[in-house]
């Protein structure tokens, strides 16, 4: 009736991290001693491998730079109240997007290609965000649904068109688009694979950030979460707020697209995106889609990642522990987080 | 068992003779964060007893009889049944000790029969169910209990006093002894409470113990045996409702003298017209009846109350004036439509954003506009002067601007509906039962502010089942019956049972639609 619950807040989170990240190190211990590891020893190595060293830093960063604009593709539909599952097939629509530039106009001046190439992928994952928004906001049709296919759609499409019209003919019969020319690559830093996406990610995260607490946009966009038929009567115009947010959501994921086809793969090829979108949903929802908390999960997640995966290299461990050592801690951070509500509910 | 609170409790127990109570709540207390929902109470109920439990809003009835039905476990205190110690660990523990409850909220499938609903519940039935043979069995025992019943119908045809009954007679079916009942009235017609009454008295009669929460006080002294009255969670009183009178229950409710009714200056209708409905249909689908044919006009200045059973037609007439269902016909205001202040009947739908804080609740209406914005950005410390305005001149406690609007209870949710509607200064006031639910010092201020906006000129579209509410306030009451237009009559005494009658279309007396242009004389 009148209960009082003091807002969930940093404590609140702070509590249910520890928890998560405490039970999620107690299964994997198990698991370890399963498979006569010391579970101290290999935790221990995955720590110092993601976050131990400069390099193990470059590594972590690089990894983080997709997962957070995709975190964020999520991150900015969820605050509407929305369920971006098409984040991967976003992230594949602006890796098409960005080869369309390359391939269709492969004579732009270089001082125009990159612009070129980063308007056309945004584009291209903007749309595929736009079109299960605007089913949703003007039919009701389920963005979930519509979501999940078109995932599908994208990832159909991209294999169409490099077996086919994208094909590079030099490739020798591999399903290749032909490669990104330098003018058409994400400005890097140093040797490193870290590219122009972590500002396009963090500059995106402080921007949604602010534009939600403090605009009135982000007001009509939490209002529409709270509750939609208020906020039409309210004067926002839902179905097209539900649109924007979701073709925002689409832009960001296809930035990481973007940096995936002409960073680290340097042209449009199958198994492009290995579960970004997946991942980055998960990291946006394991931290409630608060953007204040986007950049430090993203990196830590990021890091035992990189950490996880150079187990298989030095401790000779098959390559599912990483998704197993995954899969363990977002699941003990959705259990934390949802108990740590019916707490509060009292 | 030991109650460690205070000695109350256990004076209580000795003065009782021998056949312990059915019910014993011994020192029950629930902490909701700081709050103290209930704070070492003591009720005992016996075999056969109408036990109401009364109280304001927030004074945690809901709450006592929430852990007696199971559904909240007390951070301490007992429960006994027949003098035997239990504990539950959810409803399905309180079920099978023979505790039932009707929340306020009914809980039956709309679409599925009555016969297909209570067979939900029954744990008895067999892999195989032949509908036909389980509703004439149902009915049989239904009238053996006194209620008529059609089984056969599907529950959206149903009353909602019907559906009441259902509810009802599903946990007594299912072997309730212990009925409680949450706000059972609030959403019947006067005369279908008195039918739920009737039948609450019968099975009493027949050993079952009932426990009624309301905050109908008039009601409650004819009907209940023995009443409790909570206030901010502690018991205040546990008495025998003979010999109790209705203003001494106000006053232990309230703890203190009662607010003024808002008073009622004599009628000064205007000839402007501020709302003109002519021949307003609305298919069905709200409701199932729809909304054939309306017409009438509301002056400023004037109260115009919309008298009706629920489902007659009152939902489609509000959900056609605020925007949110097509129509046919002409609406015409003399104010823009989406300036209308709206107070919804269901505030957890479309009165507020639940999640969001009471500020930006206050807030939602304007917060485009300069005040509250500049350029593309809040002004937030504007947010706050705003709030902190309206939180002062309505009582919304807690004042916390800060606060999640789910945390206030139903009273201050209702409150900040109503500032954020009316601070617009609205020309058309839609209020849909606002004061449903509500408590005694909550209502006199609904009516307060309605009294004021009609006095500074505002059309009022008083919408509600609350007979004795119209009567106070409205200048004029129109009726609905079955979606139609059935008359509109003055506010005096004497209409009341005539509208009551029109209201259940028992009479064939309906007033020629030209009666509803002119203004009625004010006679209470």
């Amino acid at each position: 009736m009148i209960a009082r619950i003091a807002r969930p807040a940093w404590s609140h989170w702070l509590r249910a991290s520890a928890i998560a990240i405490g039970g999620a190190a107690l299964a994997l211990s198990v698991l370890l001693l399963m498979v006569g590891r010391s579970p101290a020893a290999t935790l221990a190595a995955v720590f110092l491998n993601g976050f131990g060293s400069q390099l193990a830093w470059v590594e972590t960063v690089t990894r983080a730079v997709p997962l957070l604009l995709c975190a964020l593709a999520t991150a900015i539909p969820a605050r509407a109240g929305l369920f971006n599952i098409g984040v991967e097939g976003q992230f594949i629509a602006g890796a098409i997007g960005a080869t369309s530039v390359v391939v269709l106009g492969p004579n732009l001046p270089a001082g125009l290609m990159l612009p070129a190439v980063t308007a056309a992928a945004m584009a291209g994952g903007a749309l595929w965000g736009w079109l299960p928004g605007l089913l949703r906001g003007l039919l009701g049709v389920s963005e979930v649904l519509s979501g999940l296919m078109l995932n599908y759609v994208a990832i159909f499409l991209m294999e169409h068109l490099v077996h086919g019209p994208w094909k590079d003919p030099h490739a020798l019969g591999w399903p290749y688009s032909i490669a990104f020319p330098n003018a058409a690559v994400l400005p890097r830093l140093g040797q490193t694979n870290i590219h122009l996406g972590l500002l396009f990610g963090l500059a995106l995260t402080l921007a949604a950030y602010v534009a939600l607490r403090s605009t009135t946009w982000g007001f009509s966009v939490r209002l529409t979460a709270a509750n939609p038929r208020l906020a039409r009567r309210a004067g926002v115009r839902v179905g097209l707020l539900i649109a924007l947010t979701m073709a925002l959501g689409g832009a960001a994921a296809a930035l990481a697209g973007l940096g995936e086809v002409s960073v680290i793969q340097g042209r449009l090829r199958p198994g492009l995106s290995s579960g970004l979108g997946y991942a980055g949903f998960l990291v946006s929802f394991a931290v409630a889609n608060r953007f204040e908390f986007l950049v430090p999960a993203t990196l830590l997640v990021a890091g035992l990642y990189t950490g996880a995966d150079a187990l298989q290299l030095t401790a000779g461990l098959p390559s599912a522990t990483v998704d197993i050592f995954m899969g363990v801690l977002f699941v003990a951070t959705f259990i934390a987080q949802e108990a740590g509500k019916r707490r509060g509910d009292g | 068992m030991a109650a460690t609170c205070n000695g109350t409790d256990d004076a209580l127990t000795d003065s009782m003779s021998v056949p312990p109570p059915v019910i014993r709540l011994s020192a029950i207390t629930k902490k909701y964060g700081t709050t103290m929902a209930n704070d070492c109470v003591t009720v005992e109920a016996y075999s056969g007893e109408i036990h109401a439990i009364v109280g304001e809003n927030g004074a945690g009835k809901t709450t006592l009889m929430k852990i007696l039905a199971g559904i909240e476990r007390p951070n301490s205190g007992t429960i006994s049944i027949d003098g035997r110690p239990v504990s539950f660990r959810g409803p399905r523990d309180a079920a099978e000790a023979g505790i039932g409850m009707v929340h306020q909220h009914f809980s039956l499938v709309r679409a599925l029969t009555v016969a297909e609903n209570l067979a939900l519940s029954d744990r008895g039935g067999g892999f195989l169910f032949s509908a036909k043979r389980y509703a004439r069995v149902l009915e049989a025992q239904a009238r053996s209990l006194g209620f008529e019943l059609r089984a056969d119908a599907p529950v959206w045809k149903l009353s909602m006093g019907e559906r009441q009954r259902v509810e009802v007679l599903r946990l007594v079916l299912r072997g309730s002894r212990v009925l409680i009942l949450d706000e059972p009235t609030s959403v019947l017609a006067p005369h279908e409470a008195e039918v739920l009454y009737a039948h609450l008295r019968r099975l009493a009669g027949e050993g079952h113990t009932i426990f009624l929460v309301t905050h109908k006080v008039q009601q409650i002294l004819a009907a209940a045996d023995r009443v409790s009255v909570l206030r901010r969670g502690r018991l205040v009183v546990s008495h025998e409702a003979h010999g109790l009178d209705e203003t001494e229950l106000t006053k232990l409710m309230v703890g203190q003298a009662l607010p003024a009714e808002g008073t009622r200056e004599p009628s000064k209708l205007r000839d402007d017209v501020a709302l003109r409905v002519t021949d307003l249909s609305v298919p069905a689908g709200i409701t199932p009846l729809g909304l054939s044919g309306v017409s009438f006009e509301v002056r400023a200045g004037e109260i115009f109350g919309v008298a009706g059973i629920s489902g007659n037609g009152q939902d489609e007439l509000v959900a056609a004036l605020v925007g949110t269902t097509a129509f046919k016909g002409t609406i015409w205001s003399a104010s823009p439509l989406d300036k209308v202040a709206y107070i919804p009947a269901d505030r957890l739908t479309m009165g507020v954003a639940a999640s969001l804080p009471l500020e930006e609740n206050l807030a939602l209406r304007r917060y485009r506009m300069p005040g509250l914005s500049r350029g593309p950005f809040l002004r937030r410390k504007a947010f706050r002067v705003f709030s902190e305005q309206l939180i002062a001149d309505l009582g919304i406690v807690p004042s916390s601007p800060l606060l999640p609007i789910e945390h206030f209870s139903g009273g201050n949710a209702q409150k900040a509906v109503l500032a954020r509607e009316l601070a617009e200064n609205p020309s058309l006031i839609v209020a849909e039962s606002p004061t449903a639910g509500l408590d005694i010092a909550t209502v006199g201020l609904v009516h307060r502010l309605l009294l004021e906006q009609a006095a500074r000129g505002a059309a009022v579209l008083l919408v509600s089942e609350d007979l004795d509410e119209l009567l106070v306030l409205a200048d004029r009451i129109l009726v609905l019956c079955e979606g139609r237009f059935a008359g509109v009559f003055p506010p005096d005494a004497g209409a009341r049972i005539e509208i009551g009658l029109v209201m259940t279309g028992a009479s064939g007396a309906r007033r020629e639609a030209a009666d509803w242009g002119k203004p009625q004389g004010i006679s209470a």
